[in-house]
């Protein structure tokens, strides 16, 4: 029943781990695109009689996380001229590995955590890990990254971890609260691109790691 | 432990028709430059050339030297014995079995550093340092791949895996089959980790480790070569041909054998599109060629 | 549409005009006085709606129950309306001596006020919304338009704490969103119809046969996200940067308001735990440690502390602290939480005036270059003195009233550990405080300052929170006593 929706799932884990791999923003970018798509397409491959309901939501998805956020993304990117991330705190393999771990232990959680939820037995399978590995692997892009570009970033990857958990209440949360839900999460990427390019035309940098004068 | 001695014609297949598989992939590459290419026989003739050849030994190297290259051969040959063929079990099938196939592997490679390691010249040495680095950093997504097949039939046997009536497929199967090509490029030194006809030590990886072999050596050494290109590309035919239904004994195997000349052909046509990775970036992709391994291992059922 | 419930829409929307008009105008004295005159029009809007709910006792409804506003949001619509009211006076003081001295362009002006109306726009948001997937839209929206709020000079302190700020934000907002849907989640077993899955209010009906479970993890989820905007240790490192690098206005509704719809936001979530649960005071200890965590944090940093406003930040993390506290201790505890939160937010927004305008006095936020400041700005000084007096908890300010009230809950409900560690914290605080107060108040004048005249309405921004802190610690009128009483009796008995 679920077949469609575990394959998107699992090619989203699959692109999380190539963004915790990869140093460069562009690709990164591309692969929050073609898991935007992934995203959009979720909705769908679920059936259930509020048809229109799932298309909106989908087509919302795919405006939202496919075109407007990786269109800012990229102009922040060529804005404050960075390409790459370059010697993060944490560094590409090992974060990597973390993200794979993460996503074995969310496997392991998952029959139980669906228990106590009390989510129904023929629940997706991937649902769970493939939101939990995202997100974790947005908050370990946000965590770790020393410029605050790849930081957006990882809060972009971060929302679409939370977006797969939130297909749990597809059905139950009216489209409206959705459509302010995605709404919220565009006008924060798109404030957070903001104040980061602030930082930028006035420090002429975006290193996190400089950014702390405030301490006490 | 069982042995099937009617499987010995798949070996016997497997050591008359490798040399044609290593064969293919520079045709594939000529014919993309445009070139008419060396014959599809050429690496028989090779072969047989440098068998007929006396070797060459440097002073300053032992008896590590030319046993190596014989024990890395045999070890390969052995690791054929665990080999199946879709309806042909392993010769040698026994519970476990997949752990000694892969540290084979390892073993031959272990000699075949040895080797290097014995002519004491730095090149050699250098060459050796960088198998054994992606050497370690392959083995996990060899072993992850065979693991989550076992994992998936629920047996302990390679012989049983393809053999089962449910076969691996899906997602998990595009997985493991994209961490296997990955393992076959790795394994046989091909771009994008090692490039094969480079002609600068400094970048070469398993070529600069036998610059020092000369006559039989190194042809035992371009057969060891050639064994490993179809050991590794059968695995992934048989996992990529599971899925089609049985019909008669043979159809399956020749259409797996079908699979790994399409695969030859695919390694050429990689070899000639995309270009060699740079060594910093190269255990990025064997760790991640892992990671995908340990996912596919991790949902599979 | 239910009698009230065009109130409730007038508030969503009035700050929405607010921007459009800011956006239009163009100096800079019509655009802050526009900002001032539209504040206390939505305020008097607000106060009628908060008279609706006082006197008719039951709460308005409105949008098919998509809009809410009961007795605890109506007194956190008081609170913040008071704060707004006079912070909005105290921007226009601030602000119009930046103006004097031409630092104040037009384009600055419109940013400040459609800042300030969206800053507004969300908080009606979060306060009136039923649903509590749409507070949580608010408290994003909050968060962003404050952030921009923080570095409005765009200087690079400013821009870091921004982005500090903004980070943190984001994380605790995500978090806050995990535990809404989980939230949601756990009515997963219950017939509940589409819209209601995250409506508060049948929520609240159905609360006994949620899955408690569910609830639990929601909650703690809910606590470290909203946690983190309300700057309850060990998520409160943004908050001092914030504070103390936002204009005085700014950090002003910071801590006199905006940390107290996130707790808001908590409180919402109390009810649902402990009722599905039981009544098993889960949920409430988890508060009460977090409460303790931040007052001792707190404690420590306000005993080292050079600067002045980011003394006063750390201020707010243990009053946050405390009101928290009060919140798990239960009972009396959460009428006495929610007593101190107006008595905290009236006092903090006093306080970050008269550091804010001092500060701009001195060019300085150092304590120890900001000496001599009642005989510099007599009233400035005198008021941050009063202010951190009141802080403190000496009596008879209405704070004092609000802790006392605090330490009888928590001796009603043998919540000991409680106690020794709030009496040990806020002691610590007060030798603390006090000792910077005095220097700063009474100490030597380095130079000659530039005297400021203070006219009439910084007489009033500084006698009306001071004088309502008196009046408040000795008497407390009984329609807002009745208006604290119901509220309590929403987040717990």
């Amino acid at each position: 029943m679920y077949e469609w929706m575990d394959t998107c799932l699992v090619a989203i884990l699959v692109l999380d781990l190539y963004i915790l791999g990869t140093s460069r923003l562009i690709a990164v970018i591309q692969a929050t695109i073609v898991q935007g798509m992934l995203l959009g397409i979720l909705p769908l491959t679920v059936h259930s009689q509020e048809t229109i309901h799932h298309w909106i939501l989908s087509i919302s998805v795919l405006l939202s996380n496919v075109f407007l956020m990786p269109y800012l993304a990229i102009l922040l990117i060529r804005k404050v001229e960075i390409r790459r991330e370059v010697e993060p705190f944490l560094e590409f393999t090992p974060s990597l590995m973390i993200g794979m771990a993460i996503a074995f232990i969310s496997f392991w959680i998952a029959p139980y955590s669906q228990k106590i939820l009390q989510l129904p037995q023929h629940f997706p399978r991937m649902l769970m890990p493939a939101a939990i590995t995202t997100a974790m692997s947005g908050f370990i892009i946000l965590a770790t990254r020393r410029k605050a570009v790849t930081q957006v970033l990882g809060y972009l990857v971060m929302e679409n971890g939370i977006y797969i958990w939130g297909l749990t209440l597809l059905d139950k949360m009216p489209l409206l609260v959705e459509l302010g839900v995605i709404l919220g999460i565009f006008m924060t990427v798109m404030v957070m691109a903001t104040v980061c390019y602030r930082v930028y035309l006035r420090l002429g940098h975006v290193n996190v790691d400089e950014l702390s004068n405030l301490k006490g | 432990m069982t042995w099937h001695w009617s499987s010995l014609s798949v070996v016997l297949a497997a050591l008359l028709l490798s040399p044609l598989l290593l064969g293919i992939i520079p045709r594939v590459k000529a014919w993309f430059a445009g070139r008419q290419g060396q014959p599809l026989f050429q690496v028989y003739y090779d072969l047989a050339k440098l068998l007929g050849k006396g070797a060459v030994y440097s002073t300053t190297t032992t008896w590590v030297f030319r046993l190596g290259p014989l024990l890395s051969l045999s070890t390969i040959a052995a690791s054929l014995l665990l080999l199946p063929m879709l309806e042909f079990p392993a010769t040698l099938q026994f519970s476990g079995d997949f752990l000694l196939f892969v540290y084979l592997f390892a073993m031959a490679r272990f000699f075949a550093i040895l080797t290097a390691m014995d002519t004491g010249s730095s090149f050699e040495g250098m060459g050796a340092s960088r198998e054994a680095i992606f050497a370690t950093l392959t083995e996990p997504a060899l072993f992850l791949s065979l693991a989550t097949l076992l994992k998936h039939n629920g047996t302990m046997s390679l012989s049983e895996v393809f053999l089962s009536a449910a076969p691996l497929t899906g997602t998990t199967m595009i997985l493991i089959a994209f961490v296997l090509l990955i393992v076959l490029l790795a394994e046989n030194c091909r771009v994008p980790v090692d490039d094969p006809t480079t002609h600068l030590e400094l970048t070469m990886i398993h070529e600069v480790m036998v610059l020092d072999n000369s006559g039989p050596d190194l042809a035992f050494i371009t057969y060891t070569a050639s064994l490993k290109l179809w050991i590794t590309s059968n695995i992934l035919a048989q996992l990529l041909v599971a899925p089609f239904p049985e019909h008669g004994a043979l159809l399956r195997p020749l259409l797996a054998f079908t699979t790994m000349v399409l695969l030859a052909m695919l390694v050429g046509v990689i070899e000639s599109t995309i270009a060699r990775l740079r060594l910093i970036y190269v255990p990025k992709l064997l760790v991640g060629a892992s990671m995908l391994a340990l996912l596919g291992f991790t949902i599979a059922r | 549409m239910r009698d009230g419930g065009v109130l409730l829409w007038l508030l969503l929307f009035l700050p929405l005009v607010g921007v459009a008009v800011c956006l239009v105008l163009k100096s800079p004295r019509k655009i802050l006085l526009t900002t001032c005159g539209g504040i206390f029009a939505i305020g008097a809007v607000a106060a009628i709606a908060i008279a609706i709910v006082i006197i008719r006792g039951t709460p308005i409804l409105a949008a098919n129950d998509w809009l809410l506003l009961d007795a605890l949001s109506a007194y956190h619509l008081l609170v913040m309306i008071l704060t707004f009211a006079l912070t909005t006076l105290f921007a226009v003081r601030y602000f119009g001596d930046e103006l004097r001295v031409n630092h104040f362009p037009t384009s600055l002006a419109r940013q400040f006020s459609s800042l300030w109306f969206g800053i507004v726009a969300s908080i009606m948001t979060v306060l009136l919304s039923n649903n509590l997937g749409v507070m949580w839209v608010g408290i994003e929206a909050t968060t962003l338009v404050a952030s921009l709020l923080i570095s409005l000079h765009g200087q690079p302190l400013a821009l870091e704490a921004s982005w500090k700020y903004i980070l943190l934000g984001v994380v605790g907002g995500t978090f806050a969103f995990i535990g809404t849907l989980t939230v949601g989640i756990s009515t997963y077993r219950l017939p509940v119809e589409t819209s209601g899955c995250l409506m508060w209010t049948q929520l609240m009906a159905c609360a006994k046969t949620l899955n408690p479970e569910a609830l639990k993890i929601a909650f703690i989820f809910l606590l470290t996200g909203y946690g983190t905007k309300v700057g309850l240790a060990p998520m409160h490192s943004w908050l001092p940067d914030a504070h103390s690098q936002a204009p005085a206005p700014v950090s002003a509704i910071f801590s006199g308001f905006l940390l107290n719809l996130s707790l808001y936001c908590i409180m919402r979530y109390i009810p649902l735990v402990e009722v599905a649960t039981n009544h098993a005071r889960w949920s409430l200890r988890i508060m009460v440690a977090f409460g303790i965590i931040s007052i001792m944090i707190s404690a420590a940093f306000i005993l080292v502390q050079h600067d002045v406003k980011r003394l006063l930040a750390y201020h707010s993390v243990e009053h946050m602290g405390i009101i928290t506290m009060g919140l798990g201790i239960g009972g009396l505890g959460v009428l006495a939480g929610l007593f101190h939160t107006l008595n905290h937010s009236v006092c903090k927004t006093l306080s970050f005036f008269c550091a804010g305008r001092l500060g701009q006095l001195y060019g300085t936020h150092d304590m120890e270059q900001l000496s001599g400041v009642a005989r510099v700005a007599p009233v400035w000084g005198i008021g941050l003195f009063a202010s951190i007096l009141a802080l403190i908890g000496v009596a008879p300010f209405a704070i004092f009233m609000s802790e006392f009230q605090l330490v009888k809950a928590a001796l009603d409900n043998r919540a000991m550990w409680a106690l020794v560690f709030f009496l040990f914290g806020s002691s610590a605080i007060f030798v603390g405080a006090l000792r910077h107060a005095m220097s700063m108040t009474w100490g030597d004048t380095a130079a000659d300052k530039s005297y400021d005249k203070a006219n009439i309405i910084d007489y009033v921004l500084v006698l009306f929170p001071l004088g309502l802190l008196l009046l408040l610690g000795l008497w407390i009128p009984e329609f807002l006593w009745n208006l604290i009483q119901n509220a309590a009796l929403i987040v717990g008995k």
